[in-house]
């Protein structure tokens, strides 16, 4: 059995706007094993990334609980959490808003080992320098770029180099939030195959957001499918590709175009997502379901196992 | 034999700095004199932006343009556009015929077109005539491509609004039409109806309904931050085909949106194709989405023309290394490859490209040849092209024996 990494029960996040309550995320619970991934999809608005923020405990949770390696994450003291959060780390979006535009790419990797120099020890210039290019050897920046800064880099060096200040404290659990999805093609498949290989020699664990349902399918272990704050599907990735029980899994499988020779006609879903502060009472998928009944209008279905490993909420399935 | 709606030949957009004029003194503008062998103007680097594109679009026929951010393939359609022309920075040459109509006007000679800048205006003047209403464009981002002041209503029908001509014919049309049909008291019963603004107004109505917004009536006099992503675009796709366009550009139109909703779009997009018969240029850098419902495709790279063909031809057996590469690694929906295999290296800098093929840098294949000269343009079937010196042949050894001897 395999050691489990992350386990988050019950997760929840509302945020205030005005009087009313947007429940961004609305219990979510998952287990992540070491080494693999867990893929998160759902269209914008879902609550993919407010979920990896509070996982991360960057944003407080409004109720749940994170158990990061045995030990109650939210629980622990102010500093305890630091030094746990070391294991911890996040890949944005946005490569360039995320490095510090005024320091050059190797005082950006470096940082981490300042930030916690206290505890790591202070290392000297030379110690520095050097754990500063085994880490760009390792992303895939060569070392020239050493001392240039992040504006002169093009978007997929950005991206390692992201990379690169996530993995310095070596930590087990990194959270990659749409890291590809500002990149070209081919450099979205070297991103990719930087993670896995990462993966591979170091046993990280990922939680990997995206709206690319291919390239969820591509890395991913297990993926959980949110829709308005709620994980509507779970399954291990293939079982969930090639099974979608829910609804709107497979309307989201549909809406994928694919490569084909003749062309092909559109099959998506009319509507769209609705506001999170006014979700449809009931299942919050039924304004759009084609199974809608008026069970679903009336009554949220229970989130709960299908078939081995397969979750799933959803009154087709009672 | 179907209408030619679009012809570009031996397209070139060339970006220049602007301390660094074309001409040597003030008011003569040598850029037309430029042979096209001499890249370089006075003083700085050239980024050729476009070089050397060329296609035919018929009537009713989707074009996809693929391939990497800083390729080209926007700077390609928005010179198509008008809306990069040659000036102090820029030079455009080549020749773009629409519809038998040459659009870009390039003159031989200085001296026969006048002053530089007169000769801008007129071309201008005429431009407008046809954007908007025989040719016209989605962006990718609907949010800064509609004026944040105005109410969308307003802002759909003003191409009508510019194209007062064709609108008044249609409203005399209308006029006839209700006269056969119901005498004078039709006509009067429609008359406000057929006062230009409320005619353009009902036209943005009916076209919000078929591009899905509910409730159009409302909606037409909301403002564009009111709308979501996906409502935006619709916008957009409704005031690109208010003037029964014949030939649409779509400028990644869906890059920026969920997938259910991208599909919503394409469907759109297709359904009003097949109704209106509209030439559609896609510009993206999706190979699913491109092929999902074009016909040919045209994949560019560093600004130049990679290979050309039709789509089934391109999925079915793509012969540019770079095109393999760009389908070998773009994730795809159920295949069970446990590697993606990724194109090394970066994009060229446009300003620095590498002589001989732009792709030789990151291409697996590269010979020596291939950094020194650029490759010929290959036909392998009829409409096929490829330009790479792997499918070039016999003249591989030609060349060879020319660099030698």
């Amino acid at each position: 059995m395999a050691e489990t990494i992350v386990k988050a029960r019950d997760i929840s996040k509302y945020f205030k706007v005005g009087h009313r309550q947007l429940k961004a995320v609305d219990g979510v619970s998952f287990d992540i094993e070491r080494g693999t991934t867990l893929g998160v999809v759902g269209e914008s608005g879902s609550g993919k990334s407010t979920l990896a923020r509070v996982v991360l405990d960057l944003i407080p949770a409004t109720s749940g609980s994170v158990e990061f390696m045995g030990k109650d994450f939210f629980k622990l003291s102010k500093n305890e959490r630091r030094l746990l959060r070391r294991e911890m780390q996040i890949v944005f979006q946005n490569p360039f808003l995320s490095l510090f535009p005024h320091m050059s790419v190797s005082a950006n990797i470096a940082e981490p080992f300042i930030v916690n120099r206290k505890e790591l020890g202070r290392l000297s210039k030379a110690e520095l320098d050097e754990r500063v290019a085994d880490l760009m050897d390792l992303v895939g920046v060569p070392r020239e770029h050493a001392n240039v800064y992040p504006h002169e880099l093009s978007g997929g060096q950005q991206q390692r180099v992201g990379i690169a200040r996530a993995l310095a404290l070596n930590p087990k659990f990194v959270v990659c939030d749409e890291p590809v999805s500002s990149l070209d093609v081919s450099i979205q498949a070297q991103i990719l195959n930087l993670l896995q290989d990462l993966q591979d020699q170091k046993e990280l664990s990922y939680m990997f957001i995206a709206h690319n349902l291919a390239v969820v399918e591509h890395i991913s272990t297990h993926v959980a499918v949110m829709y308005l704050g709620k994980v509507v599907e779970y399954a291990p990735t293939q079982e969930l590709y090639r099974h979608p029980l829910h609804p709107y899994t497979q309307v989201l499988m549909d809406s994928v175009p694919k490569l084909s020779e003749g062309g092909t006609e559109f099959s998506g879903i009319e509507g769209e997502i609705p506001s999170p502060l006014d979700p449809p009472k009931g299942c919050r998928f039924c304004t759009r379901c084609t199974h809608c009944t008026k069970r679903c209008t009336e009554e949220e279905p229970v989130y709960k196992e299908v078939e081995p490993g397969h979750f799933t909420a959803c009154h087709l399935y009672d | 034999m179907a209408e030619t709606i679009l012809e570009v030949n031996d397209l070139h957009t060339w970006f220049g700095k602007k301390k660094y004029r074309f001409g040597k003194r003030k008011g003569e503008f040598k850029v037309y004199r430029f042979g096209k062998e001499k890249g370089q103007y006075k003083g700085g680097k050239v980024i050729r932006a476009v070089e050397g594109l060329s296609y035919t679009l018929n009537r009713g026929e989707a074009l996809a343009i693929v391939g990497e951010s800083g390729s080209g393939k926007s700077v390609g359609v928005s010179t198509v556009m008008g809306l990069t022309h040659s000036g102090p920075t820029t030079r455009v040459t080549g020749r773009v015929t629409f519809k038998g109509q040459d659009l870009l006007n390039t003159v031989s000679d200085p001296k026969e077109a006048g002053l530089f800048k007169k000769h801008a205006a007129i071309r201008e003047k005429e431009f407008r005539a046809i954007r908007g209403d025989q040719i016209s464009m989605i962006f990718q981002d609907p949010m800064s491509s509609l004026n944040p002041t105005m109410k969308i209503g307003r802002q759909i029908v003003e191409p009508l609004l510019w194209h007062k001509g064709k609108l008044r014919q249609e409203i005399q049309d209308e006029k006839k039409r209700l006269l056969n049909e119901g005498g004078k008291e039709a006509l009067k019963a429609h008359r406000k109806d057929l006062r230009m603004r409320n005619f353009a107004r009902a036209r943005g109505l009916k076209l919000l309904e078929e591009v899905g917004i509910p409730s159009p009536e409302t909606r037409f006099n909301n403002y564009p931050f009111e709308f979501s992503g996906g409502m935006r675009q619709r916008v957009m796709i409704a005031m690109a085909l208010i003037g029964d366009p014949d030939l649409l550009i779509a400028d990644e139109p869906t890059t920026a949106l969920d997938v259910t909703v991208q599909a919503q779009i394409l469907s759109i997009i297709q359904k009003m194709r097949k109704r209106k018969n509209t030439s559609i240029i896609l510009i993206t850098h999706d190979l699913a989405v491109a092929s999902s419902f074009c016909d040919r495709v045209i994949v560019m790279y560093a600004g130049r023309v990679m290979e050309e063909g039709s789509m089934a031809d391109f999925i079915r057996c793509p012969a540019h290394p770079y095109s393999q590469g760009l389908l070998n690694s773009t994730p795809i929906l159920g295949d069970e490859r446990a590697r993606l295999e990724a194109i090394q290296g970066q994009p060229p800098d446009p300003r620095n490209l590498p002589s001989g093929c732009p792709f030789s840098a990151r291409c697996t294949k590269c010979m020596e040849l291939c950094t020194r000269e650029a490759p010929p343009k290959t036909q392998l079937t009829p409409g096929h092209n490829v330009y790479c010196w792997l499918c070039a042949g016999e003249k591989v050894q030609e060349k060879e024996a020319d660099i030698n001897g």
